[in-house]
């Protein structure tokens, strides 16, 4: 009688087993976060950023998305694998929840059956993103391509062009603060770096550029129109590019290599040098710091972005040379200007290219392109760095439809945080100062 | 003969339909399927929404629908010659309406006939068809009642602008002439509408550019592209077409009330206005076919479909002379294994005929990139391949050429980037399937092994950095042969370079890299090349170090006497000689 009793006891157990196993409710619990695109799972995100719809990248018919927070539990419905939040419920739930945690869950409908994945965590921090993002659609290669330069809403998907290479006979290779003006002989090549924007009213004003292979730096007063080329003794035998001005116009930060030799390009580095500057005069003081020098690590650092608190100096390193869009081997730097320490932000960098990074103007985002993926077209992330100096994984730019990213056959580069909608006649101004004070 | 009978009327249109359909596919079917790759229409919403939202958009959008048919060249000219039919039949209608006599009937053929001369270039779209049709489809709704008419006529010109673009203009013009004429309206109903309707057809694309719209204000005002290349295609032409369609149905209604003529000299007018319609158009039409662009579409064709054997045929036909034809010809032979052997049976022009250089364009580089392709150059061909898809004018992309960076990329073992070409090409209708079963196999890698091509083309690639020059020919080849030294096609490319530049010595220096190809005997045109080399230093044939036929000893002997005893020897050489390395040596 006892083994019949114990055999029964056994029975049920194992009953009880397998039903745990399938999940609580009938699901069978798969132990892996979900194949969802974009790569979602357990980052940061601002209170104010849009809906993160994604998609699941198995054959999957319904989806289910549970968010569970200290203010309650939400269900979505999707169908054909993808995810798209309402935008109005999501904003609420991130006000909700902003400060605290957010657990996903998420099932997924193969068939007859319901695979539940691992669940992750949503961060909502209350630092925001700048209002817009700004960024140039470009084709990934070729001599012949396409330029937009698109402005964001970062809060929603409205998104607009503001300029566009057809129309305008502008270049816009850099948006917002940097422009690549290919229309006039003259300044072929010329990249221009605005002060942040707030300071664009002022007499403070100033314009930067370089010349491609044969950069200098120049600064232009926009009020009067005068203009100086940054000069010293080492002028003509080296190449100066990527200025990065601190909020107060104060401090200078740039990259510098040896001028340029065809044959040895794979030995090309820049290295990234500090100075005074004096905005009223456009002067720079001679005394030069040495803030990251190439020949010891063989890297090339460059698309510098100088942190408005004047904290953090990011900047991109590739084997040698100039850009990081077409270095695969491109990864971000974060130097913690105070201390001196250098983060090599192993939780943002990919087998990919990462570069061209700049801040918002809280000094807590920063934006950047990567090409993790397809290794080949870039898209916006976003990278919170907490008041601890500490950098948390990032986010790719939501898309209305997650599938956007597949179907696009541009590249989404140079991006950049603004707080304003931007004119474009901003940038026509811009090129008729460059176009007035470059020289022949 | 009844000139009002309607079946004449449907019989004469009948037989303009089977003249275009003829015409299309017996004579022009390469341009037909030319425009099939120059758009990539996706079945998704993403692509709908953005083809709808712009002017015009449903015209373009339908228009590019039916462009893919062009694929092949029978449906391809089935659409066309159905379209430049319904154009006519509608033009025929609206005449009709406005009180046209049937014997101005060959007048409404004239904007079918204008676009049909038009389409023979290949740069006009068919959305120049769809266009107007609609407009032409939507002006007979005109005739409504009353309380429909008020809604009707206030939403009409914003859904027409965004439907048809520029040819809301015609729905306008007919529509006013329509009104003018029957006085349904009272007098100031009627201007009102007819003044909203043009303050609204001029003031929506200023609204637009206003809000901020990234078109220039000369494209927004004209809405769908008729032409390829946005801003020439708003050109004088496409207003005289606009004007045609618009003005044909009013000269007909016009002239019906002005020329009375019954019985047979309503036979004869007839008669006379046919022949000089089909005539003068068939004359136009006639000028405006261009048969060597349509030889170089053929090749293009055929080459991108791996067809060499059409392409042999086709210059045998004829021997092809443009550098873009004779590349693909080359081509064609080397991939048949014959290119070393015949080559100089065919009109040779340098080294553009062999590795055509590169040009801002949307056409010629797709063909030079097949050739690299084939060669072993891989990331080349992708790289000219992109170019000659950022090159299209308006912006369109290429199915072909994100065919072609699926294959190039499978190539490189870039899956990921390869995997959103493919995506894409899901979503199209004709390449779903190849890209699915293409997908499928990137999961194993012995699958994609078991490609016979790109197996070989792996082998083939260089694996090296290296800075492509094009103006280095024969080290880029030498150096993607130094790869693998079984590339037959990169080691006859590279002879073909030295013998197409006269360099000899290159030629001979290059020549013992070909032990590894492992040819029965030294293929004819360098057995030519050799003996002329020898020949230069030598005073006969004795004792040359390599196995030359008898018969080409003896025919360079030949050619060597007449071409030192005549001055003038090219004509005599011409006539036996033509497909020799040297009559290319001394006379190209």
């Amino acid at each position: 009688m006892n083994g019949i009793r114990s055999k029964i006891v056994l029975f049920i157990g194992m009953m009880v087993c397998l039903w745990a196993c399938k999940g609580s409710d009938g699901d069978k619990q798969v132990d892996a976060l979900p194949p969802m695109y974009p790569d979602y799972p357990n980052v940061t995100l601002p209170v104010n950023i849009a809906p993160l719809n994604f998609l699941l990248r198995t054959s999957t018919e319904r989806v289910e998305v549970r968010l569970r927070g200290k203010s309650g539990e939400s269900t979505f419905i999707g169908s054909n694998g993808k995810i798209q939040f309402p935008e109005k419920e999501w904003h609420a739930l991130l006000q909700r929840e902003c400060g605290g945690k957010i657990e996903v869950s998420v099932r997924a409908q193969q068939g007859d059956e319901w695979l539940r994945y691992k669940a992750f965590t949503w961060q909502i921090v209350p630092e925001q993103l700048d209002t817009y993002i700004v960024y140039r659609q470009i084709s990934p290669e070729g001599e012949n391509r396409h330029v937009e330069l698109c402005e964001r809403e970062v809060g929603n998907f409205h998104e607009r062009k503001i300029m566009q290479e057809e129309t305008d006979g502008v270049m816009p290779h850099l948006s917002v603060n940097t422009l690549y003006n290919m229309t006039d002989a003259r300044s072929n090549n010329v990249v221009a770096l605005w002060m942040p924007e707030r300071a664009m009213t002022t007499s403070s004003d100033c314009l930067w550029e370089y010349f491609g292979t044969q950069s200098r730096l120049c600064a232009i007063n926009r009020e009067n129109g005068q203009s100086r080329i940054l000069a010293d003794t080492l002028s003509g035998q080296t190449v100066r590019a990527f200025p990065a001005l601190s909020a107060d116009g104060r401090s200078l930060y740039y990259s510098e290599a040896p001028a340029a030799v065809r044959d040895s390009l794979d030995a090309w580095c820049f290295s990234i040098y500090h100075r005074k500057f004096n905005s009223q005069n456009l002067t720079w003081a001679d005394a030069v710091d040495t803030v990251y020098y190439s020949d010891t690590v063989k890297v090339s650092a460059v698309e510098l972005s100088l942190s408005p608190d004047g904290q953090y100096l990011l900047f991109a390193t590739t084997t040698y040379g100039l850009p990081s869009s077409g270095h695969r081997d491109s990864d971000l730097r974060l130097l913690h200007l105070d201390s001196g320490r250098l983060d090599s932000l192993e939780i943002v960098n990919t087998e990919a290219a990462e570069g061209q990074p700049s801040w918002t103007s809280d000094s807590h985002w920063f934006v950047f392109m990567s090409k993790k993926g397809d290794g080949l077209y870039g898209k916006p992330y976003f990278c919170y760095v907490d008041s601890a100096g500490v950098a948390h994984k990032p986010f790719m730019l939501p898309q209305r439809d997650p599938a956007r990213y597949d179907y696009m056959l541009e590249s989404l580069e140079n991006p950049m945080m603004v707080s304003r909608p931007m004119k474009s006649d901003a940038f026509r101004k811009t090129n008729k100062i460059i176009n007035e004070n470059t020289e022949p | 003969m009844n000139i009002a009978n309607s079946k004449m009327t449907w019989g004469t249109t009948l037989v303009f339909v089977v003249c275009a359909y003829l015409f299309f596919y017996g004579i022009y079917p390469f341009h037909v399927c030319y425009q099939e790759q120059y758009q990539l229409f996706l079945f998704s919403s993403a692509y709908t929404s953005e083809m709808l939202s712009k002017p015009g958009g449903l015209a373009e959008y339908i228009a590019a629908y039916l462009t893919q048919f062009f694929i092949s060249p029978a449906a391809g000219a089935f659409i066309l010659a159905f379209l430049l039919g319904m154009l006519q039949r509608l033009v025929y209608t609206a005449a009709k309406s406005l009180g046209a006599d049937d014997k101005f009937y060959p007048l409404t053929f004239l904007p079918s006939l204008f676009y049909w001369m038009l389409l023979c270039n290949e740069n006009y779209m068919l959305v120049g068809l769809v266009a107007p049709i609609l407009a032409l489809a939507l002006y007979p709704l005109s005739a409504k009642g009353l309380r429909l008419w008020v809604v009707y006529y206030i939403l009409m010109p914003l859904g027409l602008y965004f439907f048809v673009g520029i040819s809301c203009w015609i729905w306008f013009i007919l529509w006013f002439a329509y009104e003018w004429r029957e006085r349904q309206w009272p007098r100031r109903v009627f201007l009102a509408f007819a003044g909203w309707n043009l303050l609204a057809f001029l003031l929506f694309p200023l609204v637009l550019k206003y809000a901020g719209w990234m078109y220039p204000l000369q494209l927004l005002f004209f809405g769908t592209n008729f032409f390829r290349f946005p801003l020439l295609g708003v050109s004088s032409v496409v207003i005289v077409y606009m004007l045609l369609i618009a003005c044909i149905p009013l000269l007909a209604a016009w002239l019906s009330t002005k020329v009375r003529s019954d019985g047979r000299r309503s036979v004869v007018f007839v008669a006379v206005l046919s022949l000089l319609v089909f005539g003068g158009c068939g004359y136009l039409i006639h000028r405006a076919t261009d048969m060597e662009k349509e030889e170089i579409l053929a090749y293009d064709y055929y080459i991108q479909h791996r067809d060499w054997k059409n392409v042999i045929e086709l210059a045998d036909r004829k021997v092809p002379s443009s550098p873009l034809s004779v590349a693909c010809l080359n081509l064609a032979l080397c991939k048949e294994g014959m290119m070393a052997d015949r080559m100089f049976h065919y009109y040779q022009n340098g080294t553009e005929g062999l590795l055509p250089s590169f040009t801002k364009d949307f056409t010629a580089p797709l063909i030079t990139s097949e050739i690299y392709y084939h060669i072993g150059f891989i990331n080349t061909a992708q790289r000219y391949a992109f170019e000659a898809m950022e090159c299209i004018p308006n912006m369109n992309k290429n199915v072909r050429v994100i065919k072609r960076l699926a294959e190039t990329n499978i190539i490189n073992g870039e899956y990921a980037v390869a995997r959103k070409y493919l995506h894409l090409l899901q979503q199209t209708m004709f390449y779903h399937d190849w890209a699915t079963e293409t997908l499928s196999l990137l999961s194993d890698e012995q699958k994609v092994e078991q490609n016979e091509e790109w197996r070989q083309l792996r082998k083939y690639r260089t694996k090296k950095d290296f800075l492509f020059s094009e103006q280095e020919p024969d080290m880029m080849l030498g150096f993607v042969f130094s790869q693998d030294e079984t590339n037959r096609v990169a080691y006859e490319y590279l002879m073909a370079v030295c013998l197409l530049r006269k360099d000899l010595k290159s030629f001979l220096q290059y020549y013992p890299l070909g032990k590894s190809i492992g040819y029965a005997r030294i293929p004819e045109s360098y057995q030519e090349a050799i003996v002329y080399a020898w020949g230069l230093q030598h005073k006969d044939m004795t004792g040359i170090p390599y196995p030359i036929d008898s018969n080409v000893l003896n025919r360079v002997n030949a050619y060597g006497r007449i071409y030192t005893s005549y001055a003038n020897a090219e004509p005599m050489l011409r006539q036996q000689y033509s497909g020799t390395y040297w009559y290319y040596l001394h006379f190209r």
